[in-house]
């Protein structure tokens, strides 16, 4: 964001600014406005403080007589140290709004107080400030702060777009007002110094031909003053001017440069008193520089460095090095205006990483055609408020600028096939011309120079981007987009409808869908998978707590539950879909899950009772999605009883296919709940959709219904307490092919009747044939078949029975 | 003659209003209409007397009878709808009492707005596309028409990917990189959409999340103009918001369209921005092998949770990524 005073705007400027018509102009020149905070400079005069003493009866205070204009004379009670006689002040006058106070003549510990001095901080330019504002001692007592800053209360908080970099300067937001207004541009320079290009040329600076390409224009002007000259201070509007355009200051020097940057879009650099006139441009060697920021740097290859006596001194465009830079100190200084290539400063600004002024305006592009003008400005300030005088130049003009100024040709009825609508001819030539191209038509043939600082505009379609920033579209449009009638469902339409499936199931047993951030911590993660190789770091994460892509949702859905329990909400389902990532083989595997949680009674506390879910409410949802799509247990899909990190280590299990975990389910680990401080029992599933999406059949058809009974049949079975459900099941499945219809295991019991080592179980069986009513002769061999496999294969006893 | 006295019948109806149950009900019965009742004693008698007289009297007979029939039967019917109605009693429950005992889950607000964009873009022939979101630097930016150093790749708005062997992975920063993904593979004419996770680093607050989400929408085909995606922007907005609206296109930058513009609705009395879009960059055409003078293009990028902020008046974003119940239950509306 570029922030400009409207004083400063205006007085480039022919035409009277609107403030509010400005702001439309630009929104639809494509300039979004920012809101800045409020600047409270309103009444605000300027005073000398012609004596201070002491508080009596407070040390920190003084009593200042601060002299305001005319006769006046006001006394005001200061808690700042630096107040002293001579010093000129910004003096805020009974009733004065400084944002939500009003200045009011009081009593401080029984001395009368009629205002206050205020800093910097106080009137809004910075955040913070130690101390009150010394202006510089050329300020007029009793005039307002405003006038003597030049500056009014209207300031321009714009957005400037990465490929306008022609507008990080007023010189460019002027030219934008001057389109928006039809005004003209008139600068309110006077050039005073003699054109530095006839100054004597001392010597000449070597361009090796590896750097020749990034080179655009450089100037280096040796300036010169006398060692009193170094007490000057920046003028206090030009300091008010940086400060509001986000700039530190420094001194008076590097002040200049960065007012003339901020004013022409031109950054500007300044070698102090310790370089000689031996300067050189080439590319790094892996040498070393230490930079103004402090850090010390390595200069690749591929890095344009400015070298001064055979040593680095600046890396192009981008950052000098702290022995070189000009200091307070220096009478004799060496003053850089050069345009570098954009794309070689933009490599510098990622490469070395701080973002600096200068940088950011040579990658977007500047203006090379206005360096020398930019010079010139900038020997001029540092001659009037430096006290330099220019001695000397160093040369070098061996540029290759051909494809800086190439035309841009099309036929006249591409903006149209663009846009959908057209311009008059008049009208694209006329706006072209009012930003600043050279236009030419010939016949069907457009040819457009855009001027030197638009960078941007390098193609047919950019030109016809400028057209329509400039005339905007007409109200009603023609569009002509045929149907598409082509049909076909792609592969993602079916994931995408898959999905919807798996929200509808989830949201019809009750849960309630979310949405958690795809990272957490790497250790809450860890709690939930200890291999740390699979975890998926990032290298620039936004906090410590967010440094690891998700592996499992379980981290994110544990937080989500303890938010809810946190504010007494018993009852919890909640799930979510979305991508979990894992390293493996080197890649990244990004697969799509479903994590559900769950936790509290199967329906809402109330008269009628509940009962606590528990394990096999979570896998029944497990079981419940699976078969929804048709996926039954056949010998490929295994549950096994896992010790699954962070669950507890007897509930919990996971599903395999061909030995690929593909769901889990279980129990929160007593221990990591008891660190969570979670009481209740909060249980976690979880499904591979990708893996589920490849297994759904195509087939959907229903089959013929039997019009047969059923049959049933139940088994009270005695079994060895290592044999699992899960075994039977296999054994029913192998022994009995035709017509079962269910099974149901209906009562589990480990009691007194029962042998140790040994529990008992009832198994349901429903038979039932398509075409004829099931005899019992029909089922007792099948079913005596299946118990003597039960006992031959897994010891496995009838109850009651022998 | 008559050998049945006929008061024998308000005797019966004396005795069967006293009987309380099917029980008594039936010694009642037998009394008066059992083998020893005098109906039935009647009845014998008959056959001793003269032919001319039987006619007269097993008449009378057989009326008192089947008076004290329907005595009887209506009693019973009494009683039946009685102990039906006893029986219903004990049924009887508070029906002014409730339990929550059927709870539906609810779609979460995002969804619910993907899904709503997704109905529209489908019926105008957009088909659905998805693409990874931990891509390669080229996706998210070099096809992109972003080189490396450009300006606009600033490590302090995108996540990158610490691998040790892959230097270039990062989070994307936007679904564009699916516009790649699908041209590399389809020719055109080509209609697409991308809902999907994108990620920035933005410390979380009312208005940034590090994640969110957005929808892509590219179209590429011969004769395409930027009027096209006016009205198609038009068709999905007011679909969307179920009402006429007032959009404004300002010129903005993204570099991989040309022109680039943001689109802005008017809704409750201001202008809030909704959307970012242009004509597809040449550039990016080149990029994946498409003549860019004979195929043209657009593309735009919803913002999906500004637009369900929007449509469901919430005000804080990081609300719809903290899973709270009290929030969720909201969504209650079927759809």
């Amino acid at each position: 964001m570029l922030v400009l005073n409207e004083n400063w705007i205006q007085s480039w400027l022919d035409q009277k600014i609107d403030v509010d018509q400005s702001h439309e102009f630009l929104l639809q020149q494509g300039f979004e406005m920012e809101s800045l905070d409020p600047i409270h400079t309103k009444g605000i005069i300027i005073g000398e403080i012609i004596a201070v003493g002491k508080h009596p009866d407070a040390d920190k205070l003084n009593v200042c007589q601060v002299a305001v204009g005319k006769a006046d004379v006001l006394q005001i009670v200061c808690g700042c140290s630096s107040v002293e006689v001579g010093v000129k002040v910004a003096v805020a006058t009974e009733g004065i709004e400084l944002g939500d106070f009003t200045i009011a003549k009081r009593k401080l510990r029984g001395v009368e107080s009629c205002g206050m001095l205020c800093s910097q901080s106080e009137l809004g330019f910075k955040t913070s400030s130690s101390g009150i504002w010394h202006l510089n001692k050329e300020a007029p007592v009793g005039i307002l702060l405003d006038v003597y800053l030049q500056r009014s209360e209207t300031r321009y908080g714009i957005d400037v777009t990465p490929n306008r970099g022609d507008c990080m300067s007023l010189r460019g937001i002027v030219r934008e007002f001057a389109i928006g207004l039809q005004a003209n541009v008139v600068p309110p320079w006077d050039v005073i110094s003699q054109d530095f290009l006839s100054l004597p040329v001392r010597s000449a600076i070597a361009v090796s031909d590896g750097a020749k390409a990034f080179v655009d224009m450089f100037h280096l002007v040796c300036l010169e003053r006398d060692q009193a000259s170094c007490e000057l201070m920046t003028p206090d509007w030009m300091q008010v001017r940086l400060i509001e355009a986000g700039f530190g200051l420094h001194h008076c020097v590097v002040d200049i440069l960065n007012y003339v940057m901020l004013e022409t879009g031109q950054p500007m650099h300044a070698y102090g008193s310790g370089v000689t006139d031996e300067f050189s441009l080439q590319m790094g060697q892996n040498d070393s520089l230490e930079l103004l920021n402090g850090e010390e740097v390595t200069l690749d290859k591929s890095t344009l460095v400015i070298s001064n006596a055979g040593r680095p001194a600046c890396i192009a465009g981008y950052m000098g090095g702290q022995e070189s830079a000009c200091q307070k100190e220096d009478i004799t200084i060496f003053l850089e205006a050069a345009a570098f290539d954009s794309a070689q400063v933009a490599y510098h600004c990622r490469k070395y990483v701080d973002h600096t002024q200068s940088g950011s305006r040579f990658e977007r592009g500047i203006d090379f055609n206005f360096t020398k003008n930019a010079c010139q400005r900038a020997i001029d300030l540092l001659i009037k408020y430096a006290g330099f005088k220019p001695s000397y130049r160093i040369a070098y003009d061996d540029y290759d600028l051909a494809d800086k100024t190439q035309s841009i040709d099309f036929p006249l009825s591409f903006p149209e096939k663009v846009l959908g609508f057209s311009y008059s001819i008049e009208s694209i030539e006329s706006s072209l011309k009012s930003s600043g191209c050279s236009v030419s038509i010939c016949e069907d043939e457009i040819s457009v120079i855009p001027p030197t600082w638009r960078n941007d505009l390098k193609l047919p379609e950019t030109v016809v981007s400028e057209l329509l920033r400039l005339q905007g579209m007409p109200k009603d449009l023609n569009h002509s987009l045929p149907l598409n009638l082509d049909f076909h469902v792609s592969d993602f339409a079916k994931t995408d409808a898959f999905v919807d499936s798996v929200k509808r199931l989830m949201l019809g047993c009750g849960f309630y869908e979310t949405y958690g951030y795809s990272f957490e911590s790497g250790e809450e993660t860890l709690q939930f998978c200890r291999d740390d190789s699979s975890l998926v770091m990032l290298k620039n994460p936004i906090s410590h707590a967010f440094n690891a892509m998700r592996v499992t949702m379980f981290p994110g859905l544990l937080k989500q539950v303890k938010k809810n329990l946190s504010k007494q909400e018993s009852n919890i389902r909640l799930f979510e879909i979305g991508h979990c990532f894992e390293r493996q083989d080197g890649n990244i595997l990004e697969r799509m899950m479903l994590s559900c949680a769950l936790t509290g009674s199967d329906v809402a506390e109330s008269w009628f009772g509940s009962t606590p879910m528990g394990f096999f409410h979570a896998k029944s949802l497990l079981d419940y999605v699976l078969s929804s799509f048709r996926i039954q247990y056949p010998a490929k899909l295994v549950w096994k009883e896992d010790s699954i990190d962070g669950f507890h280590p007897h509930q919990g299990g996971q599903f395999y296919y061909d030995g690929q975990a593909i769901g889990t389910c279980g129990l929160l680990h007593p221990k990591l709940a008891k660190t969570n401080k979670i009481k209740e029992k909060l249980y976690f599933i979880s499904l591979d959709l990708d893996w589920l999406k490849a297994h759904i059949s195509d087939d959907k058809h229903y089959q013929q219904v039997s019009n047969q009974p059923m049959m049933r049949r139940d088994l009270s079975l005695i079994i060895p307490n290592a044999i699992s459900y899960q075994l039977i099941k296999k054994e029913i499945d192998a022994n009995i092919t035709d017509n079962l219809k269910k099974v149901m295991v209906f009562d589990i019991y480990n009691g007194d009747q029962i042998p140790d080592g040994f529990y008992s179980m009832s198994i349901g069986l429903v038979f039932q044939d398509a075409l004829k009513t099931l005899q019992d002769d029909d089922l007792a061999p099948v079913i005596l078949n299946l118990m003597a496999n039960l006992e031959k294969k897994l010891n496995i006893k009838p109850r009651g029975g022998s | 003659m008559t050998i049945v006295d006929e008061s024998v019948i308000d005797q019966c109806r004396k005795e069967v209003e006293s009987v309380v149950d099917q029980h008594g009900l039936d010694q009642v019965k037998s009394k008066y209409l059992g083998n020893k009742s005098v109906v039935k004693e009647a009845f014998k008698k008959i056959s001793t007397l003269k032919p001319e007289e039987r006619l007269h009297v097993s008449a009378s007979v057989n009326a008192i009878k089947k008076e004290l029939g329907q005595i009887i039967f209506s009693r019973k019917e009494q009683l039946v709808l009685l102990q039906t109605q006893k029986e219903l009693e004990k049924d009887r429950v508070d029906t002014s009492l409730s339990a929550d005992l059927w709870q539906g889950g609810t779609l979460h607000p995002l969804s619910k707005t993907m899904s709503e964009i997704k109905g529209l873009l489908y019926k105008l022939g957009f088909d659905i596309a998805f693409g990874p979101e931990a891509e390669t630097f080229y996706y998210n930016f070099t096809a992109l028409n972003t080189p490396r150093y450009h300006p606009a790749v600033t490590s302090q708005d995108t996540l990158y990917i610490d691998h040790p062997e892959q230097k270039d992975l990062l989070l994307r920063s936007h679904t564009s990189c699916v516009q790649i993904r699908m041209l590399e593979n389809h020719k055109p004419p080509l209609r697409i959409f991308s809902p999907g996770r994108v990620f920035r680093a933005d410390t979380p607050d009312a208005t940034h999340s590090p994640c969110f989400m957005q929808c892509e929408g590219l179209l590429v085909d011969k004769n395409v103009t930027l009027s096209d995606l006016v009205a198609i922007l038009r068709y999905v907005l007011e679909g969307f918001f179920g009402q006429s609206l007032k959009l404004r296109f300002r010129p903005s930058y993204f570099p991989f369209t040309e022109p680039s513009l943001e689109c802005d609705i008017w809704f409750k009395n201001k202008w809030l921005e909704v959307l970012g879009c242009g004509m597809v960059h040449p550039n990016v055409l080149k990029n994946v092998g498409i003549d860019s003078v004979e195929y043209r293009g657009f593309a735009f990028g919803l913002g999906i949770d500004r637009l369900t902020m929007l449509r469901y008046q919430i005000e804080d974003i990081r609300s719809l990524y903290e899973g709270d119940l009290a929030f969720l239950q909201q969504g209650v509306d079927a759809c």
